[in-house]
């Protein structure tokens, strides 16, 4: 296969930048494990929501989710995800975001264990968020590893070891504060190239009229609420879309690094801001795959042909590449520091050592840096060899979060009467209903993927309803008393 | 200044709590007229719907973030 000089020198000056923002940010961040986990609580909400909205873009919008859209299930999806994304990110600003970060949280667990001061919870959360933040990393990994394959010519498991190296370093460099400028700059990034690519979309189109009757004529399935696969799947995809934005870790933590609940609310709607005006070109880009590219062996990979075939310089293909990679690593970033947090800070610190007064501030630093090595270093071994397709996993990721904290946080920052015993159970019941159902793991499978993750949010919320009437005499301590 | 805080704050939250169940309903109502009434949307989703419905998106939060900076509500 032949290595595209050009391109690989675009990709390797943006990997370069992104270590040198890890090495910037190295002695901030080893100040405290606040500083490290939540950026010292400092972060501004214009750069924040344009993290928060660079996170939400990951492999699954741009490679696996292009993939989907353009192959199968068609526009509709996209109307579909549309308003839901919309009003999570406006229930979160308005919502749990300013109630979560009224309490000094630094991690999700923080959260879920401050009910009844429950040690097991907090064990129990992290260990499950360790497994959907993993499933994630691998599903983004292979992301990587597929783009620079195709794009580059490097072997898979080359481009998986250098990005995926590069990642882990100004990670553990520069935490969540490295995570957060690394995402603005990867957002500017896919807000350059994929507005440069639905202009060059347009202009080959003959404007945008002649762009609808073409792909009408061409695929007209596309063009419909349904796709080839009829509405269930794009409904319940665009409902665990919703679930990502409104309860995954990785995207609670960035709450967790405002400046206030002021902050916190802005910063979500900046999110929301950002996330839409990203979204009208890349309408206009999905179009155009299907125009210009469709039919393709590899429909994954249409936002980098569509770029080399209508912006046919090495350069423009190369950024292309690199703002791909952006949308994967900017993600992948936020789920390592979530990963990390779960276990050095709640389940070393707080869970085996107990006392975290007993811990000093650079330990817990360094901890954080180690578990980010050693789990990158797992994750990438994983990727080298991933065990299903890039949708599959990131449906389990995703629907894992929804069914395990959606309720737990909504019902336990709003109902005076949750209790650690139902939000316990929620958690877990939620979680485990996901394993039981999703089709990859062959217990009892239901399809599409989408629906184990619409099935454990709601048992979640009904598990948690039942036991918290059943033990509301047992109450502990509450967290919708202390945040309203 | 206070005064004027708590005036743009109020603003916000109602604001939001009228646009909020606003576009609740209306995704209700889309979602029931989509599977109920399929014809309707025949012969399918104009792109110019799709890029009207994400601009919308964007124009809500900017309205949003307008009054919520008026309120000069530091962070």
């Amino acid at each position: 296969m032949e290595i595209k000089l050009i391109p690989l020198v675009v990709v390797i000056v943006y990997l370069l930048a992104m270590v040198g923002i890890g090495v910037y940010f190295t002695r901030r961040a080893g100040k405290s494990e606040a500083d490290y986990y939540a950026a010292g609580k400092s972060i501004p909400s214009f750069w924040g929501g344009m993290a928060i909205a660079s996170d939400y873009t990951s492999a699954g919008t741009m490679v696996a989710g292009l993939g989907v859209t353009v192959a199968f299930a068609g526009l509709g999806i996209n109307m579909w995800a549309g308003p839901l994304v919309l009003i999570g990110f406006m229930l979160a600003a308005f919502t749990i975001g300013p109630r979560l970060r009224k309490k000094a949280f630094t991690s999700v667990p923080d959260y879920i264990s401050g009910f009844g001061n429950s040690v097991f919870l907090r064990a129990a959360s992290a260990i499950i968020i360790v497994f959907i933040m993993a499933v994630y990393l691998v599903v983004q990994l292979k992301a990587i590893g597929l783009v620079g394959e195709y794009v580059l010519g490097l072997p898979y498991i080359t481009s998986v070891l250098i990005v995926g190296g590069v990642l882990i370093i100004y990670i553990a460099l520069g935490g969540m504060m490295s995570s957060i400028w690394t995402g603005v700059v990867q957002m500017f990034l896919m807000l350059f190239t994929v507005f440069a690519l639905a202009i060059a979309t347009l202009v080959s189109a003959g404007g945008l009229t002649n762009l609808v009757a073409g792909v009408a004529e061409k695929s007209p399935w596309f063009l419909t609420m349904e796709g080839k696969i009829g509405l269930s799947f794009p409904v319940t995809y665009a409902f665990i879309m919703m679930f990502i934005m409104l309860s995954m870790p990785h995207m609670i933590m960035r709450i967790f690094a405002t400046r206030s609940e002021v902050g916190a609310r802005r910063t979500l709607v900046w999110g929301a801001f950002w996330t839409g005006f990203w979204t009208i070109p890349w309408i206009i880009v999905l179009a155009g795959v299907v125009y210009f590219v469709m039919p393709f062996k590899r429909p994954d990979m249409g936002f980098i042909v569509l770029t080399g075939d209508l912006m046919p310089s090495a350069v423009m293909v190369g950024l292309a590449l690199a703002a791909l990679l952006a949308a994967c690593m900017s993600t992948t970033s936020a789920q390592l520091v979530a990963a990390s947090s779960a276990i050095s800070y709640d389940i070393y610190a707080r869970v085996i050592r107990r006392n975290i007064e007993e811990v000093s501030k650079s330990t817990l630093t360094w901890w954080g840096r180690i578990s980010v090595l050693v789990l990158g270093i797992i994750v990438l071994i994983i990727a080298l060899h991933p065990p299903a397709f890039v949708a599959k996993m990131l449906l389990l990721a995703g629907s894992c979060g929804g069914a395990a904290f959606l309720a737990p946080l909504y019902f336990g920052l709003y109902w005076p009467k949750v209790n650690k015993y139902s939000i316990g159970a929620a958690m877990i019941c939620g979680f485990a209903t996901v394993i039981i159902t999703n089709p990859m793991f062959n217990i009892i499978p239901i399809k599409p993927e989408p629906w184990a993750g619409i099935i454990g949010t709601i048992v979640s919320a009904i598990v948690l309803i039942i036991v918290t009437v059943a033990t509301s005499n047992k109450a502990g301590t509450n967290q919708a008393k202390e945040a309203s | 200044m206070e005064a004027g805080k708590k005036t743009s704050l109020a603003t916000v939250s109602k604001v939001s709590r009228v646009i909020l169940p606003i576009l609740a309903i209306a995704f209700v109502i889309f979602l029931l007229v989509t599977i109920f009434a399929k014809p309707v949307y025949s012969p399918g989703v104009d792109l110019s719907l799709v890029i009207g419905a994400a601009s919308l998106f964007t124009a809500v939060s900017a309205v949003l973030l307008i009054i919520d900076y008026k309120g000069k509500e530091e962070e």
